[in-house]
C-alpha cells in the first residue's frame, strides 16, 4: 500500500483536515511517552533485523545443535527441524498480533499484560527474563568456547582452555556492556555487521557440503523407518531452542522509526529465515554425515569433521571464528532485550525503579545494564572455570533458556486472542493461529520438562523452575504491597497528544 | 471526497486505495477514538477489510490508536501534508502589526512558523519583495539565521545557544544571497518553545532602534499567534 502516500496528495490531506471533528467525547491523550528518555524513533529496519536475528544466532545454532538434533530423532531429524520452523512460523504470527498494533520496551511481557492481565504477566515476564538471562550466558560461554578452540588451533598449545574460555566471556561480556550502554543505534548496528557476516560463512558452508556430497541416496537417510513420534517430537523440542530469540526486535518498538510496520516483518523474517539456514544445516551436516559413513552424534566438533573429510578443512576454521561471532551477538542482541524488559518492569515499579532509568545522552538504560550484566557475566565465567565441560555447562544454559522462552511463547501466544476481543477486533483465524500455537508449545514443553527430567542431569529445567518460582514470588511480593504497580502492568509507547492530528477549526 | 486518480499508481488495486481513503474520510468525521467496530458497520465493509485497512494505515501512521488501544484518531501525518502547501491564515490583528513593522523596516520583512517538526513554512512573505523560496526542511537552513534559531532551540547551551539567548535574536554576519535570512526575531510559545520567527533578509543591521522596534512587534505577534 505504498501507493497511498502518492495518492494521499495535500489537497485530500486538507480536506481530511477540515472534516475532522472533535468525536464523540474527549479521548484521555498524555502529553508524555511513558517511555521517553529512550532513543525514540530511531532505528531503521534493517537495525530491527539485525537485532532479531542476532538473538537467534542462526550460525551457531546451525552449528552446534544439529548433532543433538540427530543423536535424538536419527533420521527423523530433518522432519524435527521442520515441524520446529513451522510451529516458529505460526508463533510470530501470533506474537505479530500485538507488534503491529503496540509499540513497546517490554516486549512479550508487556503484551501479555495487554491480554490477560498482570498476574499472567509476571508469568511471562519472569520467564522472558530467565529465556533472555541464560541465553545470554549461554551465548558468552560458546563464543568463549569457539574462541578459545580457535586460538588452540592457531597456537597448538596446551593452554588452559578452562580459564581461557573464562577469560573470554569477561572479555566479550565487557564489550558488550560498553557497546549495549553508547546507544541503541551502536548495538543494533553491530550485530547486524556480525550476524551477517557469519550468515553468510554458514550458507557457504551448507552450499559447499550440498556441492560435495553424493546426493543419490538421499531419500533413504530420511526414511521415518524405525523412528518413533516419541524421538521426532524430543527432536523438535531441540531444534526449537535453535530459533528461539526471533521475537527479540519486539523489545525495540519504542525506538524504532516505524514500529508497526518494522517490527513484525523482521519478527516473521528472522522467524522464517533462522528456521530455512537451521533446516538446510541439518539436512546437509545429516546427508554430508551419511556419506562418510559417519555417526555425527559422537561428533565433538560435527562441522570441523565434516569439513576435513570432504576435504574443505579451512571452512572449518572460518566457521569457528563465524561461530563465536554469531554468539558473540547473540549475546549483546539478547542482552540489550533482556535490559529493555527490565526497564519496563521498573518504570512500573514492579521491580525497583533504579531499573527505569535511561542515560540522558545516550538513551540506554544504563542502570539496568550495569546490574545485569555483571551478574550474567560473572555467573557464565564461574560456571566454566569451574565445571570440567564447557559444553555441558553452555547446554545447561540453553535449556534452562529454552524452558523460559517456550513459556513466554505460550503466555503471549493465549494473550492474543483476548487482546483482540478487548480492542475489538477478533477475528476466527487469529483465535485459531493463535491458540494452536500455544498448544503445540505446550505439548513442546511438557515433552521437553519429561526428557529433561528424566535424564541423568536435569539442572536445565531445575535451574529455570527455580528461577521462575523465585521471580513469581518477588512479583507477588511487590503486587501484594504496591498494588499501583499492579495496575500499571503494561507501560508502552502509547500515543500522545503531539501524535494526533488537531484540527483547529474544530475546536 | 472524491480520491484522486493518479496516473503512475498503475490502475493496481484501486478499491484498496478507494476503501483506505474511505476509512480515513470516516475516522475524520468521527473524531478521535472512534473503533474498528463502528468504522466497519458505518461504512458496510467486511469486518477482516477494515481491520486489515486500519492496521496499514496505522503502520504508514496515517492513523494512530488511542492510548486504550480501543479506537482510532487521524495521525499527525495527515496535518503535515495538509499543512505543506499552505499554511492557515493569520488574523488581522497579527497583519496589522506585520504592516506597521514593514512601515518602520525598509529591508524584507517575512514571519515563518515552525510548528511542523523540521520544518519551517513562509506564513507571511513580505509583498514589497519577491517572494522567497525557502526551503520547508530546516536541515537545509543549517548557519543560516533560521538554521541558528532551530539549534538554540535544541541546544540551549550550545555556542550558537548561548549566543541567541543572550542577543535575543540570531544574526548571521556575512549572506551570500540577498533573501537569504540575516536576522532572525525568535518568538515562542507560553512553554518556551520556537513558535514563530520574524525574518529580517539582505543587509538588516542589528542597531538598537531596529532591535527595539523588532522586539515590541515579537512580543504583540507572541500574543497573537
Amino acid at each position: 500500500m505504498k501507493s497511498l502516500d502518492r495518492v494521499l496528495s495535500s489537497e485530500v490531506a486538507r480536506e481530511l483536515v477540515q472534516k475532522s471533528g472533535p468525536g464523540e467525547s474527549t479521548p484521555v491523550v498524555g502529553h508524555r511517552s511513558p517511555l521517553a528518555g529512550l532513543a525514540r524513533r530511531r532505528l531503521g529496519f534493517a537495525d530491527v533485523l539485525g537485532q532479531s536475528l542476532s538473538a537467534v544466532a542462526p550460525t551457531g545454532s546451525a552449528a552446534v545443535t544439529p548433532v543433538f538434533i540427530v543423536a535424538a530423532a536419527g533420521h527423523g531429524a530433518v522432519w524435527s527441524a521442520m515441524i520446529a520452523v513451522v510451529v516458529t512460523v505460526v508463533v510470530a504470527s501470533s506474537i505479530n498480533i500485538f507488534t503491529r498494533r503496540m509499540s513497546a520496551a517490554g516486549s512479550l511481557y508487556t503484551f501479555t499484560a495487554k491480554g490477560l492481565g498482570p498476574l499472567a504477566a509476571f508469568c511471562a515476564g519472569s520467564a522472558l527474563l530467565v529465556g533472555y538471562g541464560f541465553i545470554t550466558m549461554f551465548a558468552l560461554s560458546e563464543a568463549g568456547n569457539y574462541v578459545t578452540v580457535f586460538i588452540s588451533k592457531m597456537t597448538a598449545g596446551s593452554l588452559d582452555s578452562s580459564l581461557l574460555t573464562a577469560a573470554t566471556i569477561v572479555v566479550v561480556g565487557a564489550g558488550c556492556t560498553v557497546v549495549m550502554a553508547r546507544g541503541v543505534q551502536l548495538s543494533t548496528r553491530v550485530t547486524l555487521v556480525i550476524e551477517s557476516f557469519s550468515i553468510v560463512v554458514i550458507l557457504g558452508l551448507i552450499a559447499a557440503l550440498l556441492y560435495t556430497v553424493d546426493g543419490s541416496g538421499a531419500w533413504s537417510n530420511f526414511s521415518l523407518e524405525g523412528v518413533g513420534a516419541a524421538q521426532i517430537a524430543t527432536g523438535t523440542v531441540i531444534a526449537i531452542t535453535a530459533v528461539v530469540g526471533f521475537e527479540s526486535s519486539a523489545a525495540l518498538g519504542a525506538e524504532t522509526r516505524h514500529p508497526f510496520s518494522a517490527v513484525p516483518r523482521a519478527i516473521l523474517w528472522t522467524a522464517l529465515g533462522s528456521g530455512l539456514i537451521f533446516l538446510l544445516s541439518v539436512y546437509s551436516q545429516s546427508l554430508g554425515f551419511a556419506d562418510i559413513d559417519g555417526d555425527i552424534s559422537t561428533s565433538a566438533q560435527p562441522v570441523n569433521q565434516l569439513a576435513s573429510s570432504l576435504g574443505v578443512s579451512w571452512i572449518g576454521t572460518v566457521l569457528d571464528v563465524a561461530v563465536a561471532a554469531s554468539f558473540i551477538a547473540c549475546a549483546l542482541a539478547s542482552a540489550t532485550a533482556l535490559v529493555r524488559v527490565l526497564l519496563s518492569m521498573g518504570r512500573e515499579g514492579v521491580i525497583p525503579a533504579v531499573f527505569g532509568q535511561t542515560h540522558p545522552r545516550f538513551k540506554t538504560p544504563t542502570r539496568a545494564i550495569g546490574i545485569a550484566m555483571p551478574v550474567l557475566v560473572t555467573t557464565a565465567a564461574v560456571m566454566v572455570a569451574v565445571r570440567p565441560s564447557v559444553s555441558a555447562t553452555a547446554g545447561l544454559f540453553l535449556a534452562a533458556s529454552a524452558i523460559g522462552y517456550v513459556i513466554a511463547y505460550v503466555m503471549v501466544c493465549l494473550a492474543a486472542p483476548m487482546f483482540l476481543r478487548r480492542i475489538g477486533e477478533l477475528t476466527t483465524g487469529s483465535v485459531l493461529v493463535s491458540y494452536s500455537a500455544a498448544a503445540a508449545l505446550i505439548s513442546i514443553l511438557i515433552l521437553f520438562g519429561i526428557d529433561e527430567l528424566s535424564s541423568s542431569e536435569p539442572w536445565g529445567v531445575t535451574i529455570a523452575l527455580v528461577t521462575l518460582v523465585l521471580a513469581l514470588g518477588w512479583f507477588g511480593y511487590a503486587a501484594m504491597t504496591r498494588p499501583q504497580t499492579v495496575r500499571r502492568a503494561g507501560l508502552y509507547d502509547e500515543t500522545i497528544a503531539e501524535d494526533i492530528l488537531v484540527n483547529p477549526g474544530a475546536m | 471526497m472524491k480520491p484522486p486518480v493518479s496516473s503512475d499508481f498503475g490502475g493496481r488495486q484501486p478499491g484498496a486505495v478507494k476503501n483506505a481513503l474511505t476509512v480515513l474520510e470516516e475516522v475524520a468525521l468521527r473524531g478521535p477514538g472512534v473503533t474498528a467496530q463502528q468504522l466497519t458497520r458505518n461504512l458496510g465493509l467486511p469486518r477482516a477489510t477494515t481491520y486489515r485497512l486500519l492496521n496499514l494505515l496505522v503502520q504508514q501512521e496515517y492513523l494512530v490508536r488511542m492510548p486504550d488501544l480501543t479506537g482510532f484518531a487521524l495521525g499527525r501525518k495527515v496535518g503535515e501534508l495538509a499543512n505543506m502547501a499552505a499554511p492557515p491564515r493569520l488574523s488581522k490583528a497579527a497583519s496589522t502589526v506585520l504592516a506597521d513593522l514593514r512601515l518602520q523596516i525598509s529591508v524584507a520583512v517575512h514571519l515563518v512558523d515552525f510548528h511542523i517538526p523540521d520544518t519551517v513554512r513562509i506564513l507571511d512573505a513580505d509583498p514589497r519583495f519577491p517572494a522567497p523560496m525557502w526551503q520547508h526542511d530546516v536541515r537545509k537552513h543549517a548557519g543560516t539565521a533560521i538554521g541558528h534559531l532551530v539549534v538554540a532551540d535544541d541546544d540551549p547551551l550550545s555556542a550558537i545557544g548561548n549566543d541567541v539567548r543572550h542577543r535575543g535574536y540570531a544574526m548571521v554576519a556575512d549572506t551570500a544571497l540577498a533573501d537569504e535570512p540575516h536576522l532572525a526575531m525568535p518568538i515562542h510559545d507560553d512553554a518556551g518553545r520556537l513558535l514563530a520567527a520574524i525574518i529580517l533578509t539582505g543587509s538588516a543591521t542589528d542597531d538598537a532602534e531596529t532591535v527595539s522596534i523588532l522586539t515590541a512587534a515579537r512580543n504583540m505577534l507572541g500574543a497573537l499567534l
